[in-house]
């Protein structure tokens, strides 16, 4: 039977981590409860919190679009609209 | 002319000590290591107010052991001899070991010692053990062995004059388990450095004599100890587990106390220590003695941390008594009345209390309204593991 979910063996069951063992001045700041980034925090720019993002994609789109001839029709109106010729 | 210089081999500091990084092989090490039993030290006690052991530098040591075998003499003339509750085990009114820079790591007096052991070893146990306290044959409780012996009893008035053995053992844990060595201490280099200082009750402490009575105790303690040998692993570096915590048990007094509820903050927090227990006793009266764990002195008993964060309450204090007796076999609140929150015998992992996300932990005993209060004073000890640092 798996026991270590809830039985870890060597310092993991203090909850300690004996990687942190060598900080030669440790801070408290690290181990002590700390609310979430929040909002305001930065996140990567893949991310879709990132307003990097949009503006990727957005320019991939127009780019996108620009880079191939493309024509619309609605309706009688045909739009066509040719880039390079 | 180019020279090279061989790059400095990767280390790790342990407990104040710096050690080859590819060293720490727990595997090989417990596959390879021998266990050694040691008499360290032995000397006369006469009445001293301390002594001073310094252990061999030598192996991993992982606990000491504190025998003291001799003879208490007593004569009461027209006078009378007693003992106080703190006879037998507060003979040694502290053990203080400080290791490799790390000052105090254990100190706490005998009677915290005994039942500590009793604590952490629940298949340890007193039943049936009878000794004498306040008069009283008790054979449960007591925290003796059967295979010491206190001379005369506890809070025991009018001793008859004779010439009594005394022979009684402590067991301090430098680790907190010998099976997997946390906490355990490297000691086989000449770096390192560990100090036992034993200081001893004085007889007012221990016997109350009504002049012109005497009560002489003479004898030897003997420091032995628990040690692993430092193997030698494939590649013919030595092996080592990870020794990278410490072990500590600490003994606080606080006097402030009244009726109802006391809330105790206790000393030493801090990140990266994880509290295994906190077990306290009430002293009390003219003569100081302990208040066993009822319902009668004690109200409901519990811990707190942050604003008011109370997770566990134990109604009162024969109830907290009940369930100490249901996890160590042993009823220590019954005579030297112990109380303990214990988070470390059931499931340390799930119980255990992270000191880091647990600001103001406080210890919060409650004292019924009808119990008189003479001379009180809490005695309470903290159990932690912490990660040692470089030492600043």
């Amino acid at each position: 039977m798996d026991t270590s979910y809830f039985q870890p063996s060597g310092f993991g069951r203090f909850h300690l981590d004996a990687g942190t063992a060598n900080v030669a001045a440790p801070t408290e700041l690290n181990a002590v409860a700390t609310p979430s980034e929040g909002a305001a925090a930065a996140s990567a720019p893949w991310s879709p919190s990132n307003p990097l993002f949009w503006f990727g994609a957005l320019a991939a789109l127009t780019l996108g679009l620009a880079a191939v001839s493309t024509s619309v029709r609605v309706g009688p109106a045909r739009a066509s609209v040719s880039l390079g010729k | 002319m180019t020279t090279t210089t061989a790059p400095a081999a990767p280390q790790r500091t342990m407990q104040g000590l710096a050690i080859a990084a590819e060293s720490v092989n727990p595997k090989a090490f417990f596959a390879l290591t021998r266990r050694k039993t040691l008499q360290e030290k032995t000397f006369t006690y006469n009445g001293q107010s301390q002594d001073v052991v310094e252990l061999r530098k030598s192996d991993i040591l992982a606990g000491i052991d504190i025998e003291f075998v001799g003879n208490l003499v007593t004569a009461k003339g027209a006078g009378t001899v007693g003992t106080t509750g703190r006879w037998p085990y507060d003979l040694i009114k502290a053990v203080k070991v400080s290791a490799n820079g790390q000052s105090n790591l254990i100190n706490v007096s005998g009677a915290k010692l005994k039942v500590r052991d009793l604590m952490k070893n629940s298949d340890l146990s007193d039943r049936g053990i009878t000794q004498t306290v306040n008069g009283v044959n008790v054979s449960a409780g007591t925290l003796a062995g059967s295979s010491e012996s206190w001379g005369v009893g506890s809070q025991t008035a009018n001793i008859a004059d004779g010439n009594y053995n005394v022979d009684l053992q402590w067991h301090v844990p430098i680790s907190e388990d010998e099976t997997d060595l946390v906490g355990a201490i490297f000691l086989a280099t000449s770096t390192s450095d560990i100090t036992v200082t034993l200081e001893y009750s004085s007889q007012a402490d221990l016997f109350s004599l009504g002049a012109p009575a005497t009560a002489t105790l003479t004898g030897t303690f003997k420091v032995s100890t628990t040690k692993f040998s430092v193997p030698v692993g494939p590649n013919g570096q030595i092996v080592v587990p990870d020794l990278s915590t410490f072990h500590s048990l600490i003994q606080s007094r606080y006097t402030a106390l009244q009726t109802g509820e006391n809330e105790i903050r206790l000393v030493g927090q801090g990140a990266n220590k994880s509290l295994l227990r906190m077990y306290y006793q009430l002293w009390n009266g003219a003569t100081p003695a302990p208040v066993p764990m009822t319902r009668t002195a004690f109200g409901p008993q519990s811990w707190r941390f942050g604003n008011n964060e109370t997770p566990e309450v134990y109604n009162d204090g024969s109830y907290l008594r009940k369930h100490m007796e249901r996890s160590y076999n042993s009823d220590i609140g019954a005579v030297f009345g112990f109380g303990c929150h214990d988070f470390a015998e059931e499931n340390v992992f799930r119980d255990v209390v992270d000191m880091g996300t647990t600001s103001e932990l406080r210890l919060v005993t409650t004292l019924q309204n009808g119990f008189v209060l003479t001379n009180p004073a809490l005695e309470y000890v903290t159990e932690v593991v912490f990660l040692a640092g470089t030492a600043a």
